[in-house]
């Protein structure tokens, strides 16, 4: 079991040291956005001890990964893989637990002990018993995958908009509004295997394009029923909220133009933060896209004719 | 015809294909064997232009890439895509426009349900049937009947030889060597990096029996023996 977790341990630090940050700088970075992040949840949001403790036990029920969890059944007695996963979910809550008890909550960091301990016994995580619909059949597979993925969000983001809307609050609602899009784009930031890539009879030219087309339409699909809502509520605002669209629609844009620019690599750490700073500076993200779309086609033309 | 000239691939300091030099015509099979390791899934990726490779690959009726259907060994699916939109996502690779596609289930798969759930040969299955949606001239096999029940291997038996009758260029890799005789024309024996041999139908069994021989010797008998 030792081994087990010095193997974890040793796994994080090639990852950290793939992405060619420093680990000491990493681990701090880490550690300093914990406190800061939590330090601000505590700061602006309502019952943030509950919040809080919701996304502790969230966050223990993710280690239950079937995949996963199946591969250290096989590897450890039955003891042993109960004693693992529940190490596991106490290690992941534990940094929680203990910025509860430091806003001197008690009986919050009790129920995400007892939480956590009990999720240690459910090992079925993302076992899907049914297909979740989507409206994204004919253009798979960005938007189809990342919808089923994160269709938990897309529906806190619906219940968040409607919650804007009571609070009378339509710079609440638009921020959600580009909120959404900021997920699209996201669906765009892991690679695919080069298989994927090869089997398409285009020019790489070609290929971009029609990924940036179907970002554009999808991501408008997606927000475009945010926005209307918005629109009917406050038609006053209804230019902000076209603007806040459109921006979402660049969002999406560079995205899907950015995805390949390295590829069979995912975009170095710098370009991701350049795409950060193009979420945040909108004008930005709209002359980056001819910048990534260069450069993905570039890297293409070595799967594609 | 596709005319493969020259082909080396390294990988590293370790030369897998030495200078390879083949010709496959339409309307044929072509088996591959050889060793765990031989080769043969870099020789298919390399015709496929999935690899890199020194020497030339040419085919006589446009780009070759844009015209092959490639059967992984172990095809990738997406986590929460559907078997319908694998499909789908198979076609619009090669611009096929085809209209229900449940149609075509040729082997009852549960399409709306997500692929990367299947067993391996429903997977297996999925694959072959998106690279047949796609409509190819080249068909490149591996391993296409490993994990596949027996119904279905013979299905993709009578599939490889319908391929065959519509003047395709198919070229397969298989362990099963019973498929292998039953299907291909002839089988290109994959050693060392090179081809070791090119084995007509007629001497199909020698080269089984010769496989065998080299393949097990008396390895399982000083096993047995050094086991009691």
């Amino acid at each position: 079991m030792k081994f087990y977790f010095t193997l974890q341990a040793k796994m994080f630090y090639r990852t950290i040291k793939d992405l060619e940050i420093h680990p000491l700088l990493a681990l701090l970075a880490v550690i300093g956005f914990f406190i800061g992040g939590s330090y601000v949840l505590f700061l602006k949001i309502g019952y943030p001890h509950y919040w809080y403790g919701a996304i502790a036990i969230s966050l223990a029920y993710l280690m239950g990964g079937k995949e996963r969890t199946e591969f250290l059944k096989n590897l450890f007695t039955r003891e042993k893989f109960r004693l693992i996963r529940l190490c596991e979910n106490l290690l992941v809550v534990l940094p929680f637990i203990l910025y509860l008890l430091y806003e001197r909550f008690l009986v919050v960091p009790g129920c995400v002990l007892a939480a956590a301990a009990l999720l240690s016994f459910y090992n079925n995580v993302g076992q899907s018993f049914f297909s979740i619909p989507t409206p994204f059949y004919r253009w798979p597979f960005e938007f189809t995958t990342g919808f089923r993925r994160f269709f938990w969000v897309f529906v806190l983001i619906y219940i968040l908009t409607g919650a804007a809307i009571s609070v009378d609050n339509v710079n609440l609602g638009i921020f959600i509004l580009l909120l959404c899009f900021v997920f699209c784009q996201y669906f765009y930031f892991k690679v695919e295997p080069h298989f994927f890539v090869w089997v398409h009879a285009q020019t790489p030219r070609d290929f971009v394009r029609g990924k940036m087309k179907v970002a554009a339409i999808y991501g408008l699909i997606m927000g475009l029923p945010l926005a209307v809502l918005l629109a009917a509520f406050y038609p006053e605002s209804a230019h902000w909220i076209t603007l806040a669209l459109l921006v979402g629609i660049v969002y999406c844009l560079m995205g899907a133009a950015a995805k390949y620019a390295y590829y069979p690599d995912e975009l170095p750490v710098f370009h991701q933060v350049i795409v950060g700073v193009g979420l945040f500076v909108p004008p930005l993200a709209l002359l980056l896209i001819p910048y990534f779309y260069s450069l993905s086609v570039k890297s293409l033309k070595a799967y594609l004719k | 015809m596709i005319t493969v000239k020259s082909l080396s691939k390294s990988y590293g300091n370790n030369r897998v294909l030495k200078g390879i030099d083949l010709t496959f015509k339409e309307g044929e099979i072509a088996g591959v064997i050889g060793d765990n390791g031989a080769g043969k899934t870099t020789l298919f990726k390399c015709i496929s232009a999935l690899e890199s490779f020194d020497g030339s690959v040419e085919y006589d009726k446009g780009i070759l890439k844009n015209n092959i259907g490639f059967l992984e060994a172990n095809p990738y699916f997406f986590p929460k895509m559907t078997g319908l939109e694998y499909l789908q996502l198979m076609c619009n690779a090669r611009d096929v426009k085809l209209d229900n596609l449940k149609q075509y289930n040729l082997f009852d798969l549960p399409l709306e349900k997500y692929a990367v759930n299947y067993s391996t040969g429903m997977k297996k299955k999925l694959a072959l049937t998106g690279i047949l949606l796609q409509k190819n001239q080249v068909f490149i096999l591996d391993e296409p009947f490993n994990g596949v029940d027996i119904h279905s291997n013979m299905i993709i038996e009578e599939i490889i030889l319908k391929l065959k009758e519509a003047g395709k260029v198919v070229i397969l890799s298989s362990h099963i060597f019973s498929t292998l005789r039953d299907t291909c024309d002839y089988l290109l024996h994959l050693k060392g990096g090179m081809i070791a041999k090119n084995v007509e139908r007629a001497d199909f069994e020698k080269v089984e029996e010769e496989m065998k021989g080299d393949a097990i010797g008396d390895k399982i008998g000083q096993l047995i023996m050094s086991l009691q």
